[in-house]
């Protein structure tokens, strides 16, 4: 709301102060109203207003819109107006106005001189010759003769009344400013009555002003066009620095014109996978040689400072980290502006791919990745760090066993980076009070690992659907589904992980125990 | 037993899965709403002759349509107008060299293209000016269709692996109805003869029905019954707009700002899915959800200049910060995540229009005006995709015509818009829950909406009759 209030105050201000001007075809049309209702001082006055704002009449003149006044005869409207006022004075100068235009209909403008003259006749009596008349400045007009003929006593006009000095907001006539003003008014074949002191009274002509054409010229023309053509300049200017066409580099990805061939100590060879919030890169340490994995936030994320805070406590983490179920953090930089992390490149497969390409795994297979990911964990609580991102993809299937991944969303124990209430984890793995609580610990790891070991046994996860709500919904409410493959002491430790309470699932040292314990009787009863 | 993805893009799932073993896969979740918004979600005004400039309209609005730009504008029209829009529309939607490594082996998608048309009526209203101390005071009711999420397609996408010899494919139908509905009412009032102000207050109101068919091939056998999802959802809000224009002979100026507010999006989904091993069907029925959702505010500033009696040139700048756009009031952690972006709310972009357009007009005879107009706009899309960090950007050009003859004015204009962009994305109907993909290739976008308006200026002292029948009496 704050961008309005300043407005707001400029336009209470504006209204305070302020007259209302109306737009010339505003003015017209207002006039037309009113004197189609009778109301002739104020049309008398909204005509007045109309060609204050544009004196030059038009035969199509453009208003609002598309919408145009097909004639815009003001002097005729106000000659009218004065005739029914009887106003003769006035409505004279309103006619010699008009014909000084020469825009206006002639006809019309000649039935209202004949109608002045039968008004001025009816009240002065007969006129028995031709009296002098003032010549008034024509320019297209045609001739019309001159009609000395007193009009018959059946004229349709209103008694008149004694002329009176006008008032200039009823109807005054203002400065012309057709170029007729500025020539030497052409000797007129009108013969308008003279009525010179009433004339001079009500219609002053000023001097004249300069500009043909329907609306006056203006003395900031100038300056709005210049200013105008500056914004537009200027905004074409920022739109065309805005422009940018992404580069491809493999596989379509974009490629960062700032992308680097080098890391701190480690040359980058190609694309290992692109990420939602990193690309990785396969590089190798330019002095030893060492295969390792170099991992780099998009562009877009770089400029963002909670995700450059976040990236770099997960270095921070990763070093902090030394297990040999943990992929650890071999060094972390920034080169020209971009955070990067390196890491061994490990040969395997994740467990997500293991369980896209075979299915379920065999419960011997399945509890030892369980034991595997149950030490990591374990260890990291120890360091008072939590994973709170534990997934079958942040898990490498090595020769030498199972290690865990991807530190990127775990956060130390520490009140002030855990106040966040972002949900950072994967919905299908997440427990449930990472729901209701903005800050969760060990409990959490330990039922992502009840999941995944679920998962590890029948092909899937045990909640799906088809959005996040569903699957923190299900978390939340469902009980864990059947899972005929596990033997009850499996299932067993999968009820107690899977737990909807985090105070009611096993301790890491308990599950360790559990699991190398059902490892030793599934060998044994195999054998 | 639930599939572990059974939404249509189940297919991408299995092909696309990543798989760098270093990668961090990351879903792009998205909010149904936006997701059913298709390729756009900007929030502009409705009215072929707006469309016709390029859709800049924010200084000038001086017609009927002009509650949908600015409202202030509405204190220029000095006779009662009754307005209709309708708009159709042409997409298409081309996926274009998706390679990437699945499974271990290189993998080569089809190109595919997504097509679509639809029409709808699309803005409606009535204008009623009066005087008030001589200065104009305009009221305005209208009906706007803000998002039509009206869409039906039937596709097919294809991957091939292992030099060919294998071949996986899903065919998609999909339909949608429904769409996000904009009710106002507005004033707009001459303060001075510089200065107009408006205001409206709208009423948002939407539904929606989804539903997604999907079944599988693999190397040409086997064609099985994969996931049939079905949505539903409904919207609800209430915002204000607040306008300024200064006018000149020769320029004017404008402001509007559309206020921030918080609308109550429900949605709930049922989903059939197929047992892979028993061929049983399994229905998973969502319980309503409910949430209250921020939709921030949008600022606009527009520039017109009267250059002649019948030329008209104008540009328009807004700005919506979408990265405000955040769940509330839900009870769960979704609090304070962007709707946009279930996961990364960095990658919600505040979004910048811009709009340039202008109108020249001819006059034919003594009571027949012919607009010609031209513009130029640039809309750039809030989400990015999930993978590349590309951002959809629409850019692309407007035309317009029509006629106005005595009271009735006819105006029809084309908008014309493209995109092209790395994505990750293969193909577009995965409600929710996309699937991180390590494919990727080229997104081209072509639309082409064509508006039909059409104004009626109405006879005031009988406007003003029968609105004194209708209130007063007698």
């Amino acid at each position: 709301m704050r961008p309005a209030l300043p407005l707001l105050l400029l336009c209470a201000g504006a209204a305070l102060s302020g007259e209302t001007w109306l737009t010339f075809f505003s003015a017209y049309q207002d006039g037309l109203e009113a004197q189609a209702r009778g109301d002739q001082a104020r049309a008398a006055r909204a005509f007045g207003k109309a060609v204050a704002l544009a004196p030059v009449p038009g035969r199509r003149v453009k208003t609002y819109g598309l919408n145009f006044l097909d004639g815009y005869h003001p002097y005729l409207r106000l000659a009218e107006v004065f005739l029914a006022q009887g106003d003769l004075a006035k409505a004279e100068a309103a006619l010699a106005r008009s014909q000084t235009y020469g825009i206006e209909p002639a006809p019309e403008r000649e039935a209202l001189l004949a109608r002045l003259r039968a008004r001025r006749q009816a009240v002065a009596g007969p006129v028995p010759a031709p009296r002098a008349t003032v010549p008034v400045p024509a320019k297209a007009a045609p001739p019309v003769p001159a009609k000395a003929t007193p009009a018959p006593a059946t004229v349709e006009e209103p008694t008149p009344a004694p002329p009176r000095a006008a008032a200039p907001e009823q109807g005054a006539l203002p400065a012309a400013a057709g170029p007729g003003k500025a020539k030497a008014a052409p000797a007129s074949p009108h013969p308008v009555q003279v009525v010179p002191a009433a004339a001079a009274k009500v219609a002053p002509q000023p001097p004249p002003a300069a500009g043909p054409g329907p609306r006056p010229a203006r003395p900031y023309r100038g300056w709005a066009l210049g200013m105008g053509a500056a914004l537009l300049l200027g905004s074409l200017g920022a739109l065309w620095r805005r422009r940018r066409r992404p580069q491809l580099g493999p596989w379509g990805a974009p490629l960062d014109p700032r992308q680097q061939t080098r890391y701190g100590p480690y040359g980058i060879n190609g694309i290992l996978g692109v990420g939602g919030c990193a690309t990785a890169y396969r590089g190798q340490h330019l002095g030893t040689g060492a295969a390792v994995a170099v991992k780099v936030p998009h562009p877009h994320l770089v400029r963002d400072p909670e995700f450059r805070a976040r990236f770099q406590r997960e270095a921070d983490l990763g070093a902090r980290l030394e297990h040999p179920r943990i992929v650890p953090i071999l060094a972390s930089g920034v080169e020209e502006e971009e955070p990067w992390l390196a890491m061994p490149f490990i040969e395997g497969l994740t467990l997500d791919l293991r369980l896209g390409r075979g299915g379920p795994l065999p419960l011997a297979e399945a509890l030892a990745i369980a034991t595997g990911i149950a030490e990591a964990i374990a260890y990291a609580h120890t360091r008072s760090v939590v994973h709170r991102d534990l997934k079958p993809a942040n898990l490498i299937l090595t020769p030498k066993g199972v290690m865990v991944m991807d530190f990127g969303i775990a956060r130390v124990l520490d009140a002030s980076q855990t106040t966040s209430t972002l949900f950072l984890g994967t919905p299908a793995y997440a427990a449930p009070e990472c729901v209701t609580t903005p800050q969760v610990g060990p409990p959490a790891d330990r039922y992502a690992l009840g999941i995944i070991l679920f998962e590890m046994l029948t092909g899937h996860p045990p909640f799906t659907g088809q959005s996040p709500f569903q699957i923190l919904e299900a978390h939340c409410s469902q009980p864990l589904p059947p899972c005929p493959q596990a033997p009850p002491a499996v299932l067993q430790l999968l009820q107690r992980l899977c737990a909807k309470a985090p105070e009611a699932r096993p301790e890491d040292g308990e599950v360790l125990a559990i699991l190398e314990r059902l490892r030793a009787n599934d060998t044994s009863s195999r054998s | 037993m639930p599939s572990r993805f059974p939404s249509t893009c189940f297919f991408l799932a299995g092909a696309l899965v990543p798989l760098g073993a270093q990668a961090t896969p990351d879903p792009g979740r998205f909010f149904l709403l936006t997701q059913q918004a298709r390729t756009a979600f900007t929030v502009q005004g409705a009215g072929a002759r707006a469309t016709g400039t390029g859709g800049a309209f924010i200084a000038i609005a001086d017609d009927a349509t002009a509650i949908s730009y600015n409202p202030a504008g509405l204190a220029q029209l000095l006779r009662p107008e009754a307005s209709v829009v309708a708009q159709g529309y042409a997409r298409s939607l081309t996926f274009q060299g998706f390679t990437g490594q699945v499974s271990g082996s290189p993998t080569t998608f089809e190109d595919t293209t997504n097509k679509d048309r639809g029409a709808a009526l699309s803005f409606a209203s009535l204008a009623v000016p009066w005087k008030v101390d001589g200065r104009n005071v305009v009221f305005l009711m209208s009906y706007q269709r803000i998002f039509d999420f009206s869409y039906s397609s039937a596709v097919d996408y294809l991957a091939e692996a292992n030099g060919g010899l294998t071949t996986q494919g899903i065919n998609q139908q999909v339909r949608q109805s429904g769409g996000v509905n904009l009710y106002s009412m507005g004033l707009g009032a001459e303060l001075t003869a510089r200065i107009l102000v408006g205001v409206s207050v709208n009423a948002w109101q939407g539904a929606s029905e989804f539903t997604s068919y999907s079944q599988r091939t693999t190397s040409g056998i086997n064609q099985i019954f994969d996931s049939d999802l079905r949505q539903a959802s409904s919207f609800r809000g209430v915002d204000a707009t607040l306008g300024v224009i200064w006018r000149s002979q020769w320029l004017n100026a404008g402001v509007v700002y559309r206020t921030p507010f918080t609308a109550r999006y429900v949605f709930t989904d049922t989903t059939t899915t197929v047992d892979s091993t028993s061929g049983n069907l399994s229905h998973q029925a969502g319980q309503a959800t409910g949430a209250n959702i921020d939709w921030p505010e949008t600022l606009g500033v527009g520039l017109g200049l009267h250059l002649g009696p019948r030329w008209l040139a104008m540009a328009d700048w807004s700005r919506t910060p979408w990265s405000k756009a955040r769940f509330r009031d839900s009870g769960t952690t979704l609090d304070g995540v962007n709707w946009f972006d279930f996961q990364k709310a960095t990658r919600v972009r505040d979004t910048e229009d811009l709009h340039l357009g202008t109108e020249v007009l001819a006059w034919v005879g003594s009571r027949v005006v012919i607009p010609v107009r031209v513009g130029f706009f640039r809309e750039p899309q809030p989400i990015v995709d999930g993978q590349t960090g590309a951002q959809r950007v629409l850019t692309g050009w407007t035309l317009g015509c029509g006629i106005k003859f005595k009271d009735l004015t006819l105006d029809a204009a084309l908008k014309v818009a493209s995109n092209r962009r790395a994505t990750s994305r293969y193909n577009t109907d995965a409600p929710i829950g996309g699937v991180a993909s390590t494919a990727f290739g080229q997104e081209g976008l072509a639309e082409r909406w064509f508006l039909v308006s059409l104004i009626y200026q109405l006879d005031t002292a009988k406007v003003h009759k029968a609105l004194s029948w209708f209130f007063v009496g007698g």
